[in-house]
């Protein structure tokens, strides 16, 4: 029997709903602005180069006692741990009685291709540390690293281990050599030092095409496919664009910082098979003594868990805990599951230590 | 549909139903003039639309690409239709299945797309003062016509379909490959015709005279630009194989939809299937070892192509007086390493005057949290021993109290703190398993006491051995209550979780004890007889 059977008045009427579809999002997309993205208040606590330290303010008092700094990606903008008021970790967080901060890592120009990931690590994100412990007068403070800022604050942590109570990384490459870790497989082909020398900082819209290309046809077509469905609805639309918009919006990279990432990281794998040093400081993720929560999503294209996983067994402490989500890469953070589960994940985790 | 139960008369019904699209479409648009051709495309009617919607606003970008995508989907609606009504009948491998395959192919990757950096145009050759293409061929022994008798060098590459399709659908955002291929066309044509006459060994040919270093120059710039079209042909050439490959893939997946329940019954659905099938052959190649080393070749082929064209922007930049990218860059690592010898010297100045006594304490700090945490776990774990092994060593209370409380005045709490920084520095990095090793519970140790111990046991308070027993995540509120040194809790702490006897263990756990608790149990000692 033919496995295709299309009734010709039903593909005729689906095409013409399409076509109504169109119109219609055509028609709204004209009259939308520009979408606008953060749902939370938030204060500036410490400002240095291009980098600027969050507080944000919640609508009652966080009843931690120990403060929440987020590691946010060199890779996006970090708005995406609060990207709209029902779409945002932080917002949860807070409400759970959590004080969190954020570190924005701003727009890197050429006047930044020299920064190495000694001045990310050891300078800002250090700097970062020492600033909340000072405002809450705590000696250690919690660390949630996210994707590469999950990478810094392994590295971080096992370097300044009396800075942090608690680690938290979520979508954390650990091992990059995993078989399904496509990203890692391209890059093991790459002169990174022609490459950086001959672009100085890599540009945004280079990587996002990277990205891009993992999933091309999925990425590049069927998306925007799926987005006719959506077209007549506004606060739908509005949500599609907002995720465009962060996708898209995305800093250049610090061409140094990129360098030592792509040799260190996705071609010499040191994370476990050792030797990396940040600036002059060596990393190893058996000095990481300090409780360790590590969630990764399932369906991660960018990530695969494969990549996440290995960090059980490679770090010192005896008190990790693993959480596996159902969903991608971007879904952990804005998924009507994830608002449910992670931020109270986080947050139950946390008071039990 | 394959049964043709639909259209028995399949070409009257398809046409019917392609005047029923174009008759709903004209009223959607509301457009002046004839209801196009039946047989017209119908991604056409989007073109007019695109152009009638014009700008969408802010969204303009969104738009696009949403029209880009809406067009091949079109295409495929169409095609499916003509099949759907009988057009088009019989085993899977029909018609619209090689429409499907021109249409929908594989958008891929343009390795071109690596020319899309912001800010690089090679137009920009041509319009640089003093700067003419048409040098290449006046260059003694240059003729650029040689590019073209290249092996590899393919000029059709430069408009290869998927690179095509790709443009088609990545909208204004990506753009850039175009202007690349467009702003080089006029050089790089000197450069193919020059090497169709000459061949590739042209290129590596000594260059002399006035002009040599111009030449080699140029020389390498079009080695280069061989090397880099010879990856690119590569590259497509995989990509073009995932592309065939995802078809077959999709054949595959259809065969098993032949049951009843099964079939696709949605032009959606086959899409969504055929997605499902190219991803999956992506995914196969771009895994490959051979996509690796392919992948690698375009990047850094490339990177040459573009560090040669900035070095050719260098030179005429120092000719006409202008600040270079060199110059720049060097401006800025001289400012990176200015920026770091002040942070580290006002941080260092912060330290001194701090005399380090700062991060000393919070070091501390951070062992007596480390160590409270050790102490609480070990309990948890004493609390399950039984009573009387825990009472048992009441003995020597007072001794042991004796000897904190000396030690609490003699040393200062500056020698004590250097003495415990030392400590925890070579305890630091101790495997928390081993550690935990040391505060489970001795079986042999927990065993009841026997003969005097066991009678001085029994002798003890009730209430006494329930302070010694009770959970002692309490304690670290005790601890801080009492005027002791960190460094005294540290020892005092560290005695307990090393020490070597039953009894030595005993001293040590009373010591974190509130001082009232330790005399109590010290006086039954000093009444026995």
């Amino acid at each position: 029997m033919n496995p295709i059977r299309i009734d010709p008045q039903r593909a005729l009427d689906d095409a013409v709903r399409f076509n109504q579809k169109l119109a219609a999002g055509l028609k709204t997309l004209r009259t939308l602005d520009d979408v606008d993205y953060g749902a939370t208040d938030k204060e500036e606590v410490y400002r240095e180069d291009k980098l600027v330290l969050y507080r944000f303010k919640g609508s009652k008092a966080p009843t931690a006692k120990t403060p929440l700094l987020i590691a946010y990606a060199l890779v996006n903008r970090p708005y995406m741990v609060d990207l709209q008021d029902d779409r945002s970790l932080v917002k949860n967080l807070l409400a759970l009685g959590e004080d969190v901060y954020l570190i924005d890592w701003g727009y890197p120009d050429q006047s930044d291709r020299y920064l190495t990931l000694d001045d990310y690590i050891n300078g800002y994100i250090r700097r970062c540390v020492d600033v909340v412990a000072k405002r809450h007068k705590v000696d250690r403070i919690n660390l949630l690293g996210i994707c590469q800022g999950g990478a810094f604050s392994l590295c971080f942590a096992s370097i300044y281990p009396q800075k942090i109570r608690n680690l938290i990384t979520m979508v954390t490459p650990v091992d990059f050599h995993t078989p399904d870790n496509m990203l890692s497989h391209w890059t093991r082909g790459m002169d990174v030092d022609l490459f950086i020398d001959t672009l100085g900082n890599v540009p945004a819209d280079l990587m996002n095409w990277c990205y891009l290309t993992l999933k091309p046809v999925r990425l590049f077509q069927q998306k925007y496919i799926g987005m006719v469905d959506i077209l007549d609805d506004k606060v739908e639309l509005e949500n599609f664009l907002r995720m465009e918009k962060w996708i898209f919006d995305s800093p250049d990279q610090a061409g140094e910082a990129f360098r030592q990432f792509v040799k260190d990281f996705y071609q010499g794998n040191k994370l476990v098979n050792g030797g990396l040093e940040i600036g002059d400081k060596s990393v190893s993720l058996k000095k990481i003594t300090m409780p360790v929560l590590n969630i990764f999503a399932e369906q991660d294209h960018l990530v695969p868990p494969s990549a996440s996983r290995p960090m059980r067994k490679l770090v010192g402490t005896n008190d990790y805990t693993e959480l596996a989500f159902k969903g991608g890469h971007i879904g952990i953070y804005v998924s009507g599951r994830a608002q449910r589960e992670v931020p109270s994940a986080i947050h139950d985790w946390l008071a039990r230590r | 549909m394959s049964d043709n139960k639909f259209s028995p008369d399949w070409s009257k019904d398809w046409q019917a139903l392609q005047n029923q699209y174009w008759t709903a479409w004209t009223d959607l648009t509301r457009q002046s003039g004839a209801t196009p051709d039946a047989s017209t495309p119908w991604h056409e009617g989007l073109e007019q639309w695109s152009r009638m919607f014009g700008n969408a606003g802010k969204q303009s970008e969104a738009a696009e690409r949403l029209m880009s995508s809406a067009k091949s989907y079109l295409s495929l609606m169409q095609s499916m239709l003509a099949f759907a009504s009988g057009k088009e009948s019989g085993a899977i491998n029909m018609p619209w299945l090689d429409a499907m395959r021109g249409g929908m192919s594989l958008p891929g990757f343009d390795a071109s797309m690596f020319g899309k950096m912001p800010a690089f145009d090679p137009s920009a050759f041509g319009k640089v003062p003093g700067f003419d293409p048409s040098l290449f061929g006046k260059m003694p022994g240059f003729d650029p016509s040689m590019l073209n008798s290249m092996p590899g060098f393919d000029a059709s590459m430069l408009d290869n379909p998927m690179a095509k399709a790709l443009r088609e659908i990545s909208g204004q955002g990506v753009k850039g490959f175009q202007q690349l291929a467009e702003g080089a066309a006029p050089m790089l044509q000197q450069m193919q015709q020059q090497l169709q006459q000459e061949g590739v060994s042209w290129l590596k040919a000594p260059a002399f005279g006035y002009l040599r270093e111009h030449q080699e120059h140029y020389q390498k710039m079009a080695l280069a630009f061989v090397e880099f079209q010879q990856a690119t042909k590569a590259y497509n050439a995989l990509i073009m194989k995932s592309s065939q490959r995802s078809f077959e893939i999709l054949e595959l997946k259809l065969a098993e939809r032949g049951e009843p329940g099964r079939q696709i019954d949605s032009v959606r659905a086959l899409y969504d299937l055929w997605v499902d099938s190219a991803e999956e052959a992506y995914a196969e190649i771009a895994l490959s070892d051979e996509f690796r080393q392919v992948y690698g070749d375009v990047v850094n082929s490339q990177m040459r192509v573009r560090s040669q064209m900035q070095q050719e922007v260098e030179r005429i930049g120092v000719d006409l007086g202008m600040p270079t990218r060199t110059e720049l860059n060097s401006v800025h690592k001289r400012m990176h390493d200015l920026r770091r010898e002040l942070r580290e010297s006002q941080e260092a100045q912060r330290d001194v005057a701090s005399d380090g006594r700062d991060e000393e304490i919070a070091a501390m700090r951070a062992e007596i949290d480390d160590l409270r945490r050790l102490v609480e776990n070990s309990e948890a774990s004493a609390t399950r021993r039984p009573p009387m092994a825990a009472a048992a060593p009441a003995r020597g209370v007072a001794k042991a109290n004796r000897g904190a409380t000396a030690k609490r005045v003699a040393p200062s709490k500056r020698r004590a703190a250097k003495r415990t920084h030392v400590a925890a520095k070579s305890t630091a990095p101790e495997p928390v398993e081993s550690l935990q090793a040391a505060a489970k519970p001795d079986r042999k140790k927990a065993r009841p006491a026997h003969g005097k111990k066991r009678r001085d046991a029994r002798r003890a308070p009730v209430a006494i051995r329930e302070t010694v027993n009770a959970p002692k995540a309490e304690r670290p509120e005790k601890i801080e209550d009492r005027p002791v040194s960190f460094g005294d809790a540290i020892a005092a702490m560290r005695r307990e979780l090393s020490g070597k006897s039953r009894k030595k263990k005993a001293k040590a756990s009373l010591l974190s004890m509130p001082m009232k608790v330790s005399r109590r149990l010290a006086k039954p000692r000093r009444s026995k007889p």
